[in-house]
């Protein structure tokens, strides 16, 4: 407890540094700016700040690309609850009641129960993160390859569950994933593979090429379709502050939420989005009027938005202490370790505790700068919906190909980005979701040499999963994720 | 395109087989010691089947109605700028080449009038310019301007 005590004051004295301070600000005002504005999500936007934070400091870096991850979260609620158009997947849950708040005069304490929900939730994530990050290091130096490959094997059940739609266009997403990840030198033996005998793909191909081009490409793709039509008028907003009766309403649905997105948010695959759908389903279950649910009831709004915030320190976790990204945009958080040679894993906290500490407290500050953004600005960020989509889609292409290109200078990027954003465009007209392929993308080497170094060390048996206590607990959650929904809809779920 | 049927199913099948082929020829190992082509050819099998399994749900179901096929060209058009930029951009510079990209999506996608297409590529360009290499100091080719 007092390393951890020692370990927080330290990072605060990092995190409010000026330098610190400044790019935990820039990054949960963009990270705002991009939640508010539907089509450029935070995926995209920490990846384009990629090529930016190589030439400043780690912890500088990784501070503001960690403020546009959970910035955005608060800046999603406001498209959802003002024009039930959800500025990022985790908040599309918000607009089944923030926008039927809003139809009956009352966005104002919609707006401001989702600040206050994301905001006290948003906290308990960092507190929980702090305390728990420390212990989940030590017990992941435990974590060997039978291990590590039962967590993956984990992981992407859960994608697949949870990503929403159909699980077998999900399950040929991650496989092509994992496909694309073969490609360059194998992790084991180093020999060539998919390389067709060229130089330049035997590095694989690039994170960055492929996210943008998945997801920021795609987007813009997606939008040339709808003929960039104006965005829908705004209902008006009287009144921000909610009543008592609504503060004693929301309260135990913010601290539910925040609970159920912090623990969630720490299993690989989850992201933000299942948590903000499991705790408003929580929510309705609980409710003494569940009828209310989907007719503005406050606890509808509060309980995702509380869940999707903490769930972004949950996610957190994983990568701080074992190394895996559990979600597509902690894997470019990743990224941004290692473009600096910093490897987030178990001896984080021993080898860098000033990237480890820093980036923890500069949430804190970053939870409080965005309760300040988001509760007195939001006329604002509204303001914002006003910009037609034909003076934003050009700008934004054009961003995409510079941060592409500066990664690695290397104008070739540039045309794998165009060709992922062909995938990703097709892969929306076919209902295939992009975060199975990117998230087995980021795994796929780390994956393949877990399972390979597993199968020698027990000379081909698969039995050493079996027999090695955490691959067991693992490989049985598994089984109860896949069993689990099969019995729920045949209408034997426990309630 | 067609987006609903299963032609493009048939093209990830396909490309399943194709991979699954070039995977066995790298070499698979054995269970102990797995060779090169052993992940990659699980990755094509598990693809491959997936493949088959939309395959066959797509022949059962009615094709989606209404769904248009005309964005396709736009789309298409545009992907095909981005990769010129990419091709371009070492010879022409960075301040030309995004010109000359951002003129073609706002006159020929949003069919802007030209003067405030050109009025606003201009501005784009150079505040991409000045943002990028001035201020964040990103490596970005000068070409033909020299800028």
């Amino acid at each position: 407890m007092t390393e951890i005590l020692d370990g927080i004051v330290y990072g605060f004295s990092v995190s409010l540094s000026p330098g610190n301070l400044l790019a935990c600000f820039i990054g949960v005002l963009m990270g705002t700016i991009v939640g508010v504005l539907p089509g450029i999500g935070p995926i995209v936007t920490m990846s384009l700040l990629l090529p930016i934070i190589m030439r400043i400091d780690a912890t500088t870096g990784i501070i503001a690309m960690a403020g546009v991850f959970y910035g955005a979260m608060y800046g999603g609620s406001t498209t959802s609850i003002l024009l039930n158009l959800p500025g990022e997947a985790a908040s599309v849950v918000t607009c089944l009641d923030g926008h039927e708040m809003a139809k009956r005069g009352r966005a104002g304490p919609a707006l401001a129960i989702a600040a206050i929900g994301s905001f006290v939730a948003g906290t308990l994530g960092v507190v929980l993160l702090t305390f728990l990050a420390p212990p989940f290091a030590t017990m992941a130096l435990a974590v060997g390859p039978p291990e590590l490959t039962a967590i993956l094997v984990l992981s992407f059940i859960i994608v697949m569950q949870f990503s929403g739609g159909s699980r077998v266009r999900a399950a040929a997403a991650a496989f092509l994933g994992f496909l694309l990840a073969s490609i360059g030198l194998d992790p084991v033996e180093a020999s060539p593979r998919f390389t067709f005998n060229t130089y330049t793909l035997l590095d694989g191909i690039g994170f960055g090429p492929l996210v943008i081009g998945l997801f920021g490409v795609a987007e813009m793709l997606s939008n040339l379709d709808t003929r960039w039509r104006p965005v829908a008028a705004l209902p008006p907003i009287h009144g921000l502050w909610p009543t008592a009766d609504d503060l004693r309403t929301a309260a135990p649905a913010i601290a539910r939420g925040g609970l159920i997105g912090f623990f969630l948010g720490i299993l690989p695959g989850m992201g933000a989005s299942i948590p903000a759908f499991v705790s408003y389903s929580v929510e309705r279950r609980l409710s003494k009027h569940p009828e209310r649910f989907g007719q503005g009831a406050i606890e509808g709004v509060a309980a995702p938005e509380s869940a999707n915030n903490a769930a972004t320190a949950g996610n957190l976790v994983p990568l701080l202490t074992l190394g895996i990204a559990p979600s597509a945009a902690t894997a470019i958080l990743m990224a941004g370790f290692l473009t600096h040679g910093v490897t987030p894993g178990p001896l984080l906290i021993q080898e860098r505790p000033e990237i480890f500490w820093g980036v923890v407290t500069s949430m804190y500050t970053g939870n409080v700068i965005l309760l300040i953004l988001n509760l007195p600005l939001v006329a604002v960020w509204v303001r914002l919906l006003m910009i037609p989509q034909v003076y934003l889609v050009p700008p934004v292409l054009l961003v995409c190909a510079v941060g592409t290109y500066s990664v690695a200078t290397n104008p070739w990027d540039v045309v794998v980005m165009a060709a992922f954003g062909i995938l990703g465009y097709v892969m929306r007209k076919l209902d295939f979701p992009p975060v199975p392929l990117v998230l087995a993308f980021v795994l796929g080497r780390i994956f393949e040499e877990a399972l390979r170094q597993s199968l020698s060390m027990s000379l081909g048996s698969f039995t050493i999963f079996l027999t090695r206590p955490i691959a067991l607990v693992m490989l049985l959650a598994t089984l109860a994720v896949l069993v689990l929904p099969l019995v729920s809809t045949r209408g034997r779920w426990p309630r | 395109m067609d987006t609903r049927g299963s032609g493009p199913l048939l093209v990830l099948l396909a490309f399943a087989l194709a991979t699954g082929a070039a995977a066995q020829h790298l070499g698979l190992g054995s269970l102990s010691t797995p060779g090169p082509g052993f992940f990659p050819f699980l990755n094509a099998v598990g693809l491959g089947l997936t493949a088959l399994v939309l395959v066959v749900q797509a022949r059962h179901r009615a094709r989606h109605a209404g769904e248009s096929g005309s964005a396709w060209p736009i789309v298409l058009g545009v992907a095909a700028g981005i990769a010129a930029y990419g091709i371009l951009v070492e010879h022409l510079g960075f301040p030309l080449t995004s010109f000359l990209f951002l003129l073609l999506c706002w006159v020929v996608v949003a069919r802007q009038p030209v003067w405030r297409s050109v009025m606003l590529a201009a501005a784009t360009a150079a505040t991409a310019y000045l943002l990028f290499d001035r201020l964040l100091g990103v490596r970005l080719p000068s070409g033909l301007l020299g800028l």
